[in-house]
């Protein structure tokens, strides 16, 4: 009976999360030790740092949390040379995109994992360690910018959320793809693929002005992208209306795709043991 | 089943295969044989598509390898590629995923005859189980070509006897093709049915085991002294 792709998928992506499943739960003890830390310090001693300071250190982790994902997503490539896996990998009868999908998802499922774990933990403990008046003043400085309406700042969070999401599995696409041109070349593959990585950063940073200037959004509420100054490691964007995000989100994906078969035809055509 | 066309590998500045052109035919066991660096795991690696032609090709049943040849295709690397995590049963369940011809009670059986467990963690095995356990994934399947790099290697007495039985038990003579590099010739040699003798990228010598035997009136362990011992040419 023919294989079915989805069986295929599943079977690599089972793998994929296997082999990443030792360093996520490294993650999440650091993540659990950080918080119960402040969580410690705040209830039992008059720190210098305060309340706030230490609500903020917990909040950082959860960001701590998701670049260790990130690098460690170079790792997930890399691994399948050094522990020559590649002997398992490359003889079956599936292709790079079957591969790389499979990463790609193990990968955004660790995200959502570590990430979602670290995100309760620090809202938790900033619970616990905020009074009651200052997560009102949270809630106040929220709701101020838009006239009072706080369902349309969280609205905000939520597009803002969204498109961070996107362009996190972008990043992790270019990441792909820097580690399989480096994987091209027997001498310095580690500089090579990080020098590609930036260089792709910058190729995309320059073609975004580009385009940002032949739509001409409006400034106030144009979109940054990967790699652009201010643009942050994985995007972010500045109150944008719903054209601009989508023209936001398209352009993302678009990019995506390219970089996308672009690795998985490097990676059946050109790379070798 | 198995042609090299003009085939030459370079890694670098070394050549690994030089101008290669041969056929290894359906339904045989085809012995690699050659000192280290002759070329042999090279070979193997551009069937697996591990590695790709410098020049030349390689052709399956007539055609580039692709996905659609790879299905034919059960191959044994000489190192370990298992992942850390893996249990032998792990390692079974990913492997079947992408093979028709899997033989789930063909496992079964040479899961015994092999003595390993499944919920042996690969890890912790000796080499030797950690060679059964690779031979296993290999022969549990009705693949129609079997590639074998060095199973030999490293190996002690008994588990080496145990790999070659493994080999010829479930042997389909005539349909199946089994390729196997090696340098311990003495224990394959009642075995193999073609031999290709490789020096420094070339072949210096290949041909019915049998025939060869009679033409030169030597067993294959003396024909190899005589090719690579003296470094002549047949």
């Amino acid at each position: 009976m023919e294989k079915s792709f989805n069986s295929k998928l599943w079977a690599m992506y089972k793998k994929d999360v296997m082999n990443l499943k030792t360093e996520s739960i490294f993650m999440l003890a650091f993540v659990l030790g950080i918080n119960a830390y402040v969580y410690y310090q705040v209830m039992t001693s008059d720190s210098p740092l305060g309340a706030s300071g230490y609500g903020i250190l917990s909040a950082m982790v959860v960001f701590g949390a998701l670049f260790l994902v990130f690098i460690r997503s170079f790792g997930l490539v890399s691994s399948e040379w050094k522990d020559n896996t590649l002997h398992m990998i490359m003889p079956l009868p599936i292709g790079g995109n079957t591969i790389f999908f499979s990463k790609l998802l193990a990968i955004l499922t660790q995200t959502f994992m570590v990430g979602g774990i670290s995100l309760a933990l620090t809202l938790g403990v900033l619970y616990r360690i905020l009074e009651l008046e200052n997560i009102q003043q949270i809630f106040n400085f929220l709701a101020m910018d838009s006239g009072g309406l706080l369902s349309s700042n969280l609205m905000e969070i939520v597009k803002m959320a969204g498109y961070g999401f996107i362009s996190f599995s972008s990043l992790i696409v270019m990441v792909f793809f820097s580690s399989v041109v480096g994987r091209m070349f027997t001498k310095l593959s580690g500089f090579i693929t990080f020098v590609v990585f930036i260089l792709s950063n910058v190729l995309i940073a320059q073609t975004t002005r580009l385009l940002d200037r032949v739509v001409n959004f409006d400034q106030g509420s144009r979109v940054m992208f990967l790699g652009e100054p201010g643009g942050g490691m994985t995007g972010s964007m500045n109150f944008m209306g719903t054209p601009e995000l989508l023209f936001g989100i398209a352009f993302t994906v678009v990019i995506s795709l390219v970089f996308f078969f672009a690795t998985t035809y490097l990676y059946d055509q050109k790379v070798e043991l | 089943m198995i042609q090299f066309k003009n085939v030459t590998k370079k890694y670098g500045k070394t050549r690994a295969l030089d101008d290669i052109s041969l056929d290894i035919g359906k339904g045989k066991i085809t012995g690699l044989l050659g000192p280290n660096g002759s070329g042999k795991t090279t070979m193997i690696k551009l069937i697996t598509d591990l590695n790709k032609p410098s020049l030349g090709e390689v052709l399956i049943n007539r055609e580039p390898i692709s996905q659609e040849a790879k299905k034919h295709i059960a191959y044994l690397p000489e190192i370990d590629h298992f992942y850390p995590w893996m249990k032998i049963k792990d390692a079974k369940n990913f492997v079947k995923t992408f093979y028709e011809d899997w033989d789930e009670k063909m496992y079964e059986e040479l899961l015994g005859f092999l003595e390993l467990d499944g919920n042996m963690s690969i890890k912790k095995i000796s080499k030797g189980q950690r060679a059964k356990a690779k031979l296993l994934l290999a022969f549990s399947r009705r693949a129609d070509i079997i590639l074998l790099d060095e199973p030999l290697s490293g190996i002690d007495i008994f588990t080496r006897e145990k790999i070659i039985e493994t080999m010829i038990k479930d042997y389909r003579e005539g349909e199946q093709s089994i390729v196997i590099t090696t340098h311990e010739i003495k224990e394959i040699e009642h075995v193999i049915d073609d031999a290709i003798f490789l020096n420094h990228g070339k072949i210096v010598l290949q041909g019915d085991v049998e025939q060869l035997r009679a033409e030169k009136n030597l067993s294959l362990v003396d024909l190899m002294k005589e090719v690579y011992g003296n470094g002549k040419e047949f």
